[in-house]
């Protein structure tokens, strides 16, 4: 009995000791940190199975890339019979924090989708995340003027290449227009070398009303951090000084720009003010172009898609931002990019996967499934791609694009935050744009941009 | 030093103690053996996390990196120097003293009324119930729809009544009584209610047959009867409430982003932005723990107050 009782005892403990073991060596199990690499300087070679290198590569969701890895990845096998591509995406909200927790865990793939949108590009090499691939582009003598060099800029850091373009567009530097309702007040539709007092004039004449509720606005002109940056660049400033430490709001072309957008939604009634958005959830104001109750909406390459849903309810068309007193209508290159990350083991075939990704083909394809395309030349001067009249005005934009400025201690996103709850006043009426506003919108910012590095 | 304890067996036979601690004990062990898998988990999954986040408060952390310990200055730039942490504190603490306030109140009328024999109780319980399990993004989404500033059909009746029309989740005024009504609107006839209504059903018909033989109308038996015996259940909906309050999150993410000008920002958002936006896990574990004090303390104080309002229908010992 005395025997039994002992091996219970024994066995509880045991056990228990035994689950407790256990579950130490599963949480030990995951490795914790990443093993930096030197740029070019790879990690152990990974042995292939079967003869086969598997490359994964992490994408954000969305409907057009999707389409567009489905359609290349089998291609890419059969060209590279070495290489197995296995693509994990995320949705757009998560992706970020994904990636930041799969780093953490040492379960990072090889290759990975990142923007300078946020300045994420920034915030994923901050991290040691990304391999730069100046080596790699300089070994395999890849011609980088195949891309804009605005693009490269911009995912350029300290001399470092973070990746190569994907996709990329001129920021908010277009206007859309609706032909039709241009056409029911015997207007004519805006020409490249339009002014802002041409785009005002033209708003108004646009403006509808029955009763006493508006049922066209004029025009919907872009409030966020980007719609600045283009706004203050037409009125001859800049957002953020050269060095990107400073924020520049308070600057007369910055009170200037804001004066003149405040006028827009308060003195002219032209634009809807929050209350007077209609539709849901953050795409409402493109329920609105589409329904035909914006008749000009300021927008980034990616409106276009709606034109699907538009059909024939109206005929629409773009045109670059109106000009401001600097001559310029003001625009920013924006780029997402494929990188290769410092957990590949395979460096070299993550960068064959890389090049695919970012090459003429697939940024043309992008284009033919519906949406923003490759940051080449080669792809918005595509003679199929110019065939759609828009694309043609999307060129001459890229063309001429002006750089991107992110905030030098990569807060992008914080700053950008701010500036769009702290300026809502303005657009709803509750504040108008004069100095002591502008002053205190500034300083918070600039309070954002004077904290450590993300 | 050493005590001798005997206890008395069935049929008067006495043993020691120590002989029935260690059954106890082999009982205790196997116990623990079988709840084992959930008190691993509880210390990997909740513990855990929970000890690594306050040490993490007390450093720089970006995920990946290594953490640099910076002592009290994340509680430092949270109580002295981020212009959110205040106002985003005060205006949950606001949300919360409202609708746990008018929550519990119309919860338990609605309880009350769902008690009653009526015909069709049983639907109109399922009717009541239902807006709690609406989806908080189809709740957002409706409620825009309604609460929209022109075309909407909150204004459209406010207009035909004559009174104002706010800008609801457009204007920074509006915007807390705004996600109030909506939560009001999807917790009233919730969980809430539900325990509100056992509540009733557990008090004895005869204390209201007493009641009303000693003369006490409707309300005296509500004040009298209803409200001391129920008192437990008011107090738990209570803390319950101010928790889940405080937790606010998703309705002010999903209809309104925190805005207008940061009138929505309540402090969860404010920790969420921190933690997976702008990845400053330092801080945001700061702000968690900040949080978690606070809220420690005001169910300490819950629970303290409750010694002078809540009736027990038992005495110590069980009796």
């Amino acid at each position: 009995m005395a025997e039994s009782q002992i091996s219970r005892r024994s066995f509880v403990r045991r056990a228990a000791m035994a689950a407790a073991g256990a579950s130490i060596v599963a949480a030990c199990g995951q490795p914790t940190a990443t093993p930096a690499t030197e740029p070019g300087q790879p990690t152990a070679a990974a042995q292939p199975a079967g003869g086969k290198t598997t490359i994964r590569f992490h994408a954000r969701i969305g409907a057009q890339e999707d389409k567009l890895y489905e359609q290349i990845m089998p291609e890419f096998m059969a060209a590279h019979p070495d290489i197995e591509l296995v693509k994990e995406s995320f949705p757009g909200a998560e992706y970020p924090a994904k990636i930041t927790t799969m780093n953490a865990g040492g379960a990072l793939g090889d290759v990975m989708w990142s923007a300078l949108g946020g300045a994420l590009i920034q915030y994923h090499y901050g991290q040691n995340i990304i391999l730069p691939i100046n080596d790699l582009v300089q070994s395999q003598s890849v011609d980088l003027n195949q891309w804009y060099k605005g693009c490269l800029d911009a995912i350029t850091i300290d001399g470092k290449l973070l990746g190569l373009p994907f996709k990329a567009h001129p920021g908010m530097a277009a206007v859309y227009y609706n032909e039709t309702a241009i056409e029911e007040v015997g207007g004519k539709v805006p020409t490249a070398d339009w002014t802002i007092d041409d785009q005002l004039n033209m708003a108004k004449a646009l403006t509808k009303k029955e009763g006493d509720r508006v049922v066209r606005f004029g025009y919907l002109p872009n409030t966020s951090w980007k719609g600045f940056v283009t706004l203050m660049r037409a009125f001859g400033g800049e957002l953020l000084s050269e060095d990107r430490t400073k924020f520049q709001l308070n600057s007369p072309e910055g009170m200037q720009a804001a004066q003149w957008l405040y006028d827009l939604f308060h003195v002219h009634e032209v634009a809807p003010k929050p209350n007077q958005i209609t539709g849901t959830g953050g795409d409402a104001t493109n329920q609105m172009w589409a329904a035909g109750a914006l008749a000009m909406y300021q927008g980034g390459s990616s409106v276009a898609n709606l034109g699907t849903t538009i059909g024939d309810k109206f005929k629409w068309m773009v045109v670059g931002n109106a000009k401001g007193p600097s001559g310029v209508g003001g625009s920013d290159f924006e780029v997402d990019a494929f990188t290769i990350t410092k957990n590949s083991k395979s460096p070299e075939k993550a960068f064959e996967w890389l090049k695919e990704l970012a090459n003429q083909k697939s940024g043309k394809q992008l284009g033919i499934i519906g949406g923003t395309i490759g940051g080449r030349p080669d792809v918005y001067g595509d003679p199929d791609l110019l065939k759609i009249n828009y694309r043609q005005v999307f060129k001459g934009l890229m063309d001429n694009a002006q750089p991107s400025r992110i905030t030098a201690n990569w807060r992008q996103s914080e700053a950008e935050t701010a500036l769009g709850q702290l300026t809502q006043p303005l657009w709803t009426g509750e504040a108008k744009p004069d100095k002591a506003f502008m002053d205190s919108v500034t300083s918070q910012i600039q309070a954002i941009m004077d904290k450590p590095k993300a | 030093m050493s005590q001798t304890h005997v206890t008395e067996r069935p049929g008067g036979q006495a043993r020691p103690a120590r002989r029935s601690s260690a059954l106890q004990r082999r009982e205790a062990l196997e116990g623990y053996l079988w709840i084992s898998p959930w008190i691993i988990g509880f210390l990997i999954f909740t513990a855990g996390p929970m000890i690594v986040s306050l040490y993490l408060s007390f450093t720089r952390y970006k995920i990946g990196d290594i953490p640099e310990w910076i002592g009290l200055e994340n509680y430092r730039q949270a109580f002295f120097v981020d212009p959110l942490f205040w106002p985003s504190l005060a205006r949950t603490i606001i949300y919360a003293v409202v609708l746990v306030t008018l929550g519990v109140c119309l919860s338990l009328l609605a309880a009350m009324l769902l008690n009653q024999k009526i015909h069709g109780r049983s639907i109109f319980r399922a009717l009541f119930y239902l807006p709690s399990l609406t989806p908080v993004v189809a709740q957002a989404v409706i409620w825009g729809w309604l609460f929209q500033p022109q075309f909407g059909l909150v204004n459209f009746l406010l207009e035909k009544l004559g009174l104002p029309t706010p800008g609801w989740f457009t204007s920074q005024e509006w915007v807390i009584p705004g996600i109030i009504i909506v939560s009001l609107w999807a917790s009233v006839g919730g969980g809430r209610m539900i325990i509100f209504l056992a509540g009733l059903q557990g008090v004895p018909a005869e204390l209201y047959e007493a009641a009303e033989l000693d003369g006490a109308g409707q309300v005296a038996r509500f004040w009298y009867v209803t409200i001391p015996l129920i008192s437990p259940t008011i107090m738990f909906n209570a803390i319950i409430g101010v928790i889940g309050s405080f937790s606010v999150f998703s309705i002010a993410y999903i209809a309104a982003d925190g805005g207008p000008n940061y009138g929505s920002w309540f402090y969860m958002l404010h920790l969420y932005h921190n933690a997976f936006t702008f990845f400053q896990m330092g801080y945001a574990s700061a702000l968690a723990w900040v949080l978690f004090v606070l809220m420690m303390a005001l169910t300490l104080f819950q629970l303290w107050l409750s010694k002078k309002w809540v009736h027990y229908e038992y005495t110590e010992g069980g009796q």
